[in-house]
């Protein structure tokens, strides 16, 4: 008999996360095999040969900035533990997908930066209170946030080098349309 | 994992989702039942709809097992929204690989039905995992 929870469909936690971490070295490794050019340097995920560092480094001021809305949102008492609940989910989508981020919402370090532009203020401030623009919304609001998140995530999905990136950006944009549904549910 | 491969696991959940689904919708009554019956549809289609692309890729798909082990008894309409809800979660990080193993359309395709069974099992359930597919 086949069971409907076989293990080798599953997609654990844990293998999220190693997929995470090893990522950028896998795809490195399966590109140098056909390769002819000098031997390969050792990556890491964000890392200066990873070639998805760009998109990364995007992806995780994204999930900073969502992580910013919700600390400034105001919700009803009733729903605040639970909307909170909600909203952690985008620093873990942050931290998995580019993990050099700083959990800022400000300009990444790990964005590359012309030869000649001048040092830029340091980000860290920004990830300690939610910068001075963000908005403060609601449920409704935070639900379009997800929606608009989620939709983000999908497009930014079809950037990625490494296919194991792209699976993480695709469970992170399912996440989010699974959150904007839970705040439906929670506000209806 | 090769695309052919991701497109099998992707089918081989499709084919436990319309099984779960006709218990599903056993358990169930009035407008629940009618929509348990309209996603299990939506099941059907996306198991020819991959069947078909893994015969075109030059694949085998897979066959549907003859009889299938429910993970929980399910005799309460609660217990079938909670099956529902796991069935549409597992499926999400399935469709999820056919988007890692995919390029361009194909991999925004995947996508979309990743989405599409996240939000449904939020729906079932009330709970919205951090990353579906890890239940």
């Amino acid at each position: 008999m086949s069971e409907i929870t076989a293990k080798h469909m599953r997609v654990s936690r844990r293998d999220v996360m190693r997929f995470a971490v090893i990522g950028g070295v896998v795809g490195t490794l399966a590109g140098c095999t056909s390769s002819s050019g000098p031997d390969p340097k050792p990556t890491s995920p964000g890392g200066p040969e990873d070639p998805d560092r760009v998109l990364r480094a995007e992806i995780g001021r994204d999930q900073a900035q969502m992580t910013a809305l919700y600390e400034a949102a105001e919700v009803p008492a009733v729903i605040g533990a639970q909307v909170k609940a909600i909203g952690e989910r985008h620093r873990a989508y942050g931290q998995a997908i580019d993990p050099k981020s700083s959990g800022s919402a400000g300009p990444s370090p790990a964005a590359p930066e012309p030869a000649s532009s001048p040092a830029s203020p340091s980000p860290a401030t920004s990830a300690v209170t939610p910068a001075p623009s963000t908005p403060t919304l609601g449920p409704k609001g935070l639900r379009k946030a997800e929606l608009a998140s989620s939709a983000t995530l999908i497009k930014q999905a079809g950037r990625a080098v490494d296919p194991e990136l792209a699976r993480l950006i695709v469970l992170a944009a399912a996440g989010s349309a699974a959150a904007a549904e839970s705040l439906k549910m929670a506000t209806s | 994992m090769s695309n052919i491969d991701a497109l099998n696991v992707a089918l081989a959940g499709e084919y436990a989702a319309i099984y779960a689904y006709g218990v599903i919708g056993a358990h169930l009554k009035g407008a629940e039942e009618t929509r348990a019956l309209t996603v299990m549809a939506g099941h059907r289609q996306k198991r020819d709809q991959l069947r078909a692309k893994i015969i075109a890729g030059g694949g085998t798909p897979v066959a549907a097992a003859a009889i299938y082990d429910l993970p929980a008894e399910v005799s309460t309409p609660t217990q079938a929204r909670e099956l529902a809800a796991l069935v549409e979660d597992r499926l999400s990080g399935q469709w999820a690989g056919v988007a890692a193993a995919s390029t361009d359309a194909d991999r925004s395709t995947a996508a979309l039905v990743a989405v599409e069974c996240s939000v449904r099992s939020t729906s079932w359930n009330g709970q919205a995992p951090v990353w579906p597919g890890a239940s």
